[in-house]
């Protein structure tokens, strides 16, 4: 799992613009128009969080864990990890909503989606051609989509 | 090498795919009394009250599961006894099935009421495939019922056979529904809850009797009263399934005792999940701790070890989700904290459905009851389970603040607890 790929940041270039929220809020809505989905009933949900704690900004999501508790914690065999790529993709189709992935996620990275009695995280935008859409919206390049050594050289000075 | 599982849930399941993470080829078996591939029996409240997805099951794993893992199932197959000599199983029809390393997985069964009437036709406990289908079947043709036990399962229970039109009562022996993991606040909004949608709650009640002839007509309660029911489901809690271990070096204490690697004091025998004594981490105690996510993870460490590759276990919480009527509830580690040294701080708003409490002990977050609003509930139970000094975030996580950049400062600092890789990540 050496080569999985998922999306890191580094804190220091983010300024907590939170585009990457609303891009990934888009890419996740039925109509992926900003327009549109603004207004979608339900609304469309973002899996990346910007938290700004004393002055520091964090985009904090689904870290696609080698030990996923989420995993472990799922009762409706919903959550997968596969251990080729390292991805971790909640199945919606078996989701019932029990939220004991958001229990136990140490990040908060798991989120009860309550409209759709989902539980809701980075899916690392399974399926788009372009990638997760985070990365492709950071306009000071604080998110890569990458593997580890990738990330580490990356983060260098 | 023989692996041979007995039990077919949480931990069994955690077991396989960890034993197939590192050997493909040995033998695997999995003996389980119950005919079924391995299913959630968490969910069979969530089929009764019909929240699965549709077109969804209760199948834990795909249908090629056993094939893809290269395990031989024996289903529907009871082991009834274990001889430790000669290293073997003895299954129902007197087949003996050899293992090199064993894990016992039995998990454990409803805990009788002892009330007379037990046996009556209509009476059931509610934990297996067997039972959700009892049930379905029972439904058809009764129009009351009464759900004994206030705790998740007992309440789950009654918002399915509210589901299915059975006019329902639930009878709790405390005073407020989940009284072993939520304040009499929480249990109050929840049984004011319950009474609007239907279902009526009735507290400080004992049974004395379950009435009828062959089938259950109804229950008659300590305090003179009866509700008339064709269907009583008992959610006492449950008792571990440790008969296998009786006449053998394992020792039992309530449930099976393991080490930190999950191993029995039987050479090459393991136990996990619901049948296993473990270390409560937060409480700081040994006890049964019969919960999903600790199961799997017992599960796992014990394959780990069973293959000999030495994995330790870094010991369980107690951790109970659930949702009724639309209204989220999570409770973990100690919420009702009993003598002194704790600290604790709670805050209802009722009108808007929220409620939470978090209880300290020192620097230790060690309890936490979150309703209506259960984001972020993980970050909590993270700092519980690994035992940080949170009092440089204390004031937040009070008002209410957990999101993990709270806890960032906490990685830096105390670096040890926060040993994986996912938190090297997020810091400079």
């Amino acid at each position: 799992m050496r080569n999985s790929r998922k999306v890191y940041a580094r804190p220091d270039l983010c300024t907590g613009c939170r585009s990457c929220e609303i891009a990934c809020a888009v890419e996740h809505s039925a109509s992926k128009e900003l327009l549109s989905a603004l207004f979608e009933s339900p609304p469309p949900r973002y899996r990346m969080d910007v938290q700004a704690v004393n002055g520091v900004k964090l985009p904090v999501n689904c870290r696609h864990c080698t030990e996923p508790d989420c995993l472990f914690a799922c009762k409706s065999g919903a959550i997968s990890k596969d251990l080729k790529t390292g991805e971790v993709q909640i199945n919606l189709a078996k989701c019932v909503g029990c939220w004991m992935c958001v229990m136990v996620c140490p990040f908060g990275a798991v989120s009860p989606d309550m409209d759709r009695a989902k539980a809701t995280k980075c899916d690392l935008c399974t399926g788009s051609a372009s990638g997760p859409a985070c990365v492709q919206s950071c306009p000071t390049k604080a998110l890569i989509y990458g593997n580890a050594d990738e990330f580490n050289a990356w983060r260098q000075p | 090498m023989n692996y041979v599982i007995i039990g077919n849930s949480a931990a069994a399941v955690g077991a396989i795919e960890a034993i197939r993470e590192v050997d493909t080829e040995s033998s695997l078996i999995v003996i389980s009394a119950e005919p079924e591939s391995a299913y959630s029996r968490a969910l069979i409240s969530y089929e009764l009250a019909g929240w699965l997805p549709q077109g969804a099951n209760l199948e834990l794993r795909s249908s090629s599961f056993y094939k893809e893992k290269n395990v031989q199932p024996m289903l529907g197959r009871r082991a009834i006894g274990l001889d430790t000599t000669t290293k073997v199983v003895v299954l129902d029809d007197g087949e003996a099935v050899p293992y090199d390393r064993l894990l016992l997985a039995t998990g454990g069964s409803p805990q009788k009421t002892g009330v007379p009437g037990e046996e009556k036709l209509g009476v059931f406990g509610f934990r297996t495939y067997g039972d959700l289908i009892a049930i379905h079947q029972a439904v058809k043709n009764a129009r009351q019922a009464v759900v004994l036990g206030g705790g998740c399962i007992g309440l789950q229970a009654a918002s399915g056979l509210h589901h299915h039109k059975v006019e329902t009562t639930i009878a709790i022996a405390s005073d407020h529904p989940l009284s072993q993991i939520a304040d009499a606040e929480c249990g109050d909004f929840f049984q004011a809850l319950f009474e609007k949608n239907g279902i009526a709650v009735k507290t400080g009640l004992q049974p004395v009797e379950f009435t009828g002839a062959d089938s259950v007509e109804g229950v008659r309660f300590y305090d003179g009263t009866s509700v008339p029911a064709q269907i009583v489901i008992t959610g006492k809690g449950v008792a571990p399934n440790v008969e296998l271990a009786q006449g053998t070096l394992i020792r039992v204490d309530r449930g099976i005792l393991v080490n930190d690697h999950m191993a029995t004091d039987e050479a090459g025998i393991y136990a996990a999940g619901d049948v296993a004594v473990t270390w409560d981490r937060v409480a700081c105690q040994s006890t049964i701790n019969a919960v999903w996510p600790g199961a799997y993870q017992q599960g796992r460490v014990a394959g780990f070890n069973m293959i000999g590759v030495q994995r330790r276990y870094d010991g369980s919480m107690r951790l109970n989700a659930a949702e009724f009527f639309g209204v989220p509830f999570i409770s973990m580690g100690i919420v009702k904290p009993k003598g002194e040294g704790y600290e604790t701080h709670s805050r209802m708003l009722k009108e808007k459905g929220l409620y939470w409490k978090l209880v300290f002990q020192g620097n230790l977050l060690v309890g936490a009851v979150l309703m209506g609003k259960v984001e972020g509930a993980g970050v909590l139970s993270n700092l519980m389970r690994k035992r940080v000094d949170v009092s440089t975030i204390k004031d937040d996580l009070i008002a209410g603040r957990s999101d993990f950049a709270r806890v960032l400062p906490l990685v830096k600092v105390q670096s040890e607890a926060f040993g994986e890789t996912e938190y090297r990540e997020l810091i400079q």
